[in-house]
């Protein structure tokens, strides 16, 4: 129970708290007092004034009611997420505009920023509520975290998603993904593109996955010595944040001269691999450390050889945690466009054409061509207006999320069918 | 007192010699050993013989050197960095740090068992196979890349360390290892699904299926309930009879119930060696008889 002295406290603060809520409601509501945006005006000056309420809220009252759980704070900033959530969503361009020198802090930049602001808040006092409740164990509190930490992302996603199929799907038709554009007919597909895409990413991965592991078997089995794997480390992650169009760069410059001097195939999976290079060692020298030596020792005590071992014990016991790593690289390079915009695309180019029914069956001449890719495509609608409409751009990525999405379900699959096997 | 382990049936043991020619009768000849870790010496200047087909035990204070002692028999010690082997250990009468020692070889011989079970993530019947597979791997180098194709027109696949078919040699290793009965029907279902005891007794199947002579156990029931530790004990007993078996353990009635002889290490040495009743029942040094009656340690 609160004491005397302690109540008193408390409501010299609840004065304060008033005084400081009815000023700042009088303050957004003057700022924001432009005709013709009222819906929003209103609902930005409670959130103005509520939201700077709660925050006072949070840090001064709770140090005297540590006693009670802080429910009112917690509810107050949900219901107030409510309000700048529909805000934010249905209204974006009304409300206040602060008056400033340059004018460029507009309603719909106020919103967002409240959204933001009480978004944090409304987390925090949930966090605060659980925390602090005696009659909650704080194992809810990050429980609770946990969830919205899962499920905020899940939200963004899923909302990526819908709002593709949205817009896209109403040009996604069998004609889109098997054919390439005729223009005669005036009908566009993006067959070309899935299959320059599909070919960068599995020239990458084979380019990059045995050379990835390869290094991460030696690093682990073999590599004795510490500073060996901390350099391999090092390089590795500066490898990982370099930004992509370096790449690119590196690769217009250095290889294509070297293959034929124009854009090939070939360049773009070179470069992908390397760009996958690195998330592959690292994510395979994890899995590989991460299997315990008692497996090792089982083997090797029973006289397998070392290479043995590696093949037959760590290797299996580890390909989950590789595949998982390598699909998220892949996930990544699919939707690069900078590092192959220089070297290995253009638009309007028909599907690589690797195999063919009459001799000689395999062309190995199609890596010495330029292909289309599907994030390449998507940039050339935007930016030039080639090659489709916004609708069939809106399609374009669909089919690339669709294709992204396909090798991370291959990647779960693939993980947890080893896990079953797994169970360490 | 403790109870000591009757002398085994005699008749079957003066049987059963008659079948080994010309093996002598000592398996591991360790002849002044020392062990080291870097600068640290772990064991010094050890020297016992371990016989065939008896059921060796060492005990001894924690830190004393008996994993140490036990993974040089096997070369085990090779793997870990700075460890180093000064002195003779024979197995077989072969100086098995020696150049041309196939660790692989000696490996398959001289099968472990650890302390903890460690099965390997496949399931029983690969556990199994994975040391006679690993072997044919092995002979196949020797024998050139055109034979590596051979298993796959073989109909079913033969042990390569005795020819027999694969799956007698996975039911037999497991009937060995008492355990045939329990897995009926999940030999090819993961290992990991099986309990510590039974884990244990698979890594011991697992053992068996390379047709050691020597096994060395590390403990190997210090991680189980009582219940599966008798089962273990009881199987120790039962290969006593076909193989020889030294066997580390910090509990003094499990090696005075199952051991032929006993060896004490302290610090590194060896304070005494005997038969285990009579280990047990007169030590001869003080040590010794202060350590099995709990006194130091
Ligand atoms: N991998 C290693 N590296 C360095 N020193 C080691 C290593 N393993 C053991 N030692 C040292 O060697 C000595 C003997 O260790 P060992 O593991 O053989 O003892 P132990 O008798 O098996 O003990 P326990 O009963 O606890 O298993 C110890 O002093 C230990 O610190
Ligand atoms: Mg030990």
């Amino acid at each position: 129970m609160l004491s005397e002295h302690e109540k008193a406290i408390k409501n010299v603060m609840m004065g304060v708290w008033f005084i400081l809520a009815s000023l700042s409601l009088a303050i957004s509501i003057f700022l924001g007092f432009n005709p013709g945006a009222l819906t929003g005006q209103f609902f930005s000056a409670i959130g103005g004034a509520i939201v700077i309420v709660t925050a006072l809220n949070s840090f001064f009252f709770r140090r005297i009611e540590s006693y009670q759980p802080p429910l009112r704070g917690y509810l107050l900033s949900s219901l107030l997420l409510l309000l700048v959530g529909i805000v934010f969503v249905f209204f974006p361009d009304q409300g206040v505009a602060l008056p400033n020198l340059e004018g460029d802090i507009t309603p719909k930049l106020v919103n967002i920023s409240l959204f933001l602001i009480v978004t944090f808040i409304t987390i925090w006092e949930g966090l605060m509520f659980y925390w602090e409740n005696p009659a909650h164990n704080r194992e809810l509190a990050v429980k609770y975290f946990t969830w919205l930490s899962v499920l905020i992302p899940l939200g963004v996603l899923i909302f990526f998603i819908v709002y593709t199929i949205m817009e896209g799907s109403s040009v996604i038709d069998w004609y889109f993904i098997t054919q390439e554009t005729d223009i005669l007919r005036g009908k566009v597909g993006i067959f070309p593109a899935i299959m320059g895409t599909l070919s960068l990413i599995v020239g990458a991965t084979v380019f990059a996955v045995p050379l990835g592991v390869g290094a991460a078997v030696f690093l682990t089995e073999y590599a004795k010595r510490g500073w060996i794997k901390q350099i391999v480390g090092v390089t590795a992650d500066c490898l990982w944040s370099t930004p992509s169009i370096v790449f690119g760069l590196f690769g217009f410059v250095f290889l294509v001269p070297r293959i034929t001097g124009h854009s090939t195939l070939l360049a773009g999976q070179i470069i992908l691999a390397a760009m996958l290079l690195p998330l592959t060692i690292a994510t395979s020298t994890e899995a590989l450390s991460s299997v315990p030596d008692e497996f090792r020792n089982g083997s090797l005590a029973l006289g397998a050889s070392r290479w043995w071992t590696i093949r037959r014990v760590v290797l299996p016991s580890s390909v989950p945690s590789i595949v998982t790593g390598v699909l998220l690289g892949i996930g990544r390079i699919a939707g690069e466009t900078a590092p192959i915009m220089l070297i290995a695309v253009a638009s309007q180019t028909s599907a690589p054409n690797f195999f063919s029914l009459s001799p000689p069956y395999f062309h190995i001449s199609a890596l010495f061509r330029e292909v289309d890719a599907l994030p390449y495509r998507l940039y050339s609608i935007y930016k030039a207006g080639v090659g489709g409409s916004l609708q069939e751009a809106w399609g374009t990525a669909l089919v690339l999320i669709v294709l992204v999405l396909m090798f991370y379900g291959l990647g779960i699959t693939v993980r947890s069918y080893y896990r079953r096997r797994r169970g360490w | 007192m403790v109870p000591v382990k009757q002398e085994k049936q005699l008749a079957e043991d003066k049987n059963g010699e008659g079948t080994i020619e010309q093996k002598s009768e000592v398996a591991v000849e360790i002849q002044d050993t020392d062990v080291y870790y870097g600068q640290e010496k772990a064991i010094d200047g050890v020297t016992l013989d371990v016989l065939r087909k008896e059921v060796t035990a060492l005990i001894g204070p924690s830190g004393c050197g008996k994993s140490t002692l036990l993974r040089s028999i096997n070369r085990m010690n090779d793997l870990i960095e700075g460890a180093r082997v000064e002195g003779t250990i024979k197995v077989d009468g072969e100086d098995i740090y020696s150049k041309n020692t196939q660790v692989s070889k000696l490996r398959q011989k001289v099968g472990q068992v650890f302390q903890k079970p460690n099965p390997f993530p496949k399931s029983l019947y690969d556990n199994i196979a994975f040391g006679p597979r690993a072997y044919r791997h092995h002979l196949r180098k020797d024998k050139g890349i055109l034979n590596s194709f051979s298993g796959f027109f073989q109909s079913g696949e033969k042990s390569p360390i005795d020819g027999r078919d694969m799956d007698d040699v996975v039911r037999d290793s497991l009937e060995q290892a008492a355990l045939l009965e329990e897995v009926e029907g999940k030999i090819h279902e993961s290992a990991m699904d099986l309990s510590g005891g039974q884990q244990q007794r698979l890594c011991i199947a697992r053992a068996l299926a390379t047709k050691p002579e020597i096994i060395l156990m590390d403990e190997p029931t210090s991680s189980l309930d009582p219940i599966s530790a008798g089962k273990i004990e009881d199987l120790i007993d039962e290969l006593s009879q076909e193989y020889t078996v030294l066997i580390v353990t910090h509990n003094m009635q499990q090696a005075a119930r199952i051991s032929d002889k006993t060896a004490l290490l302290w610090l590194g040495e060896l304070i005494e060696m005997g038969n285990t009743e009579g280990l047990f029942e007169n030590p001869e040094k003080e040590l010794t008889e202060k350590y099995i009656t709990g006194r130091v340690g």
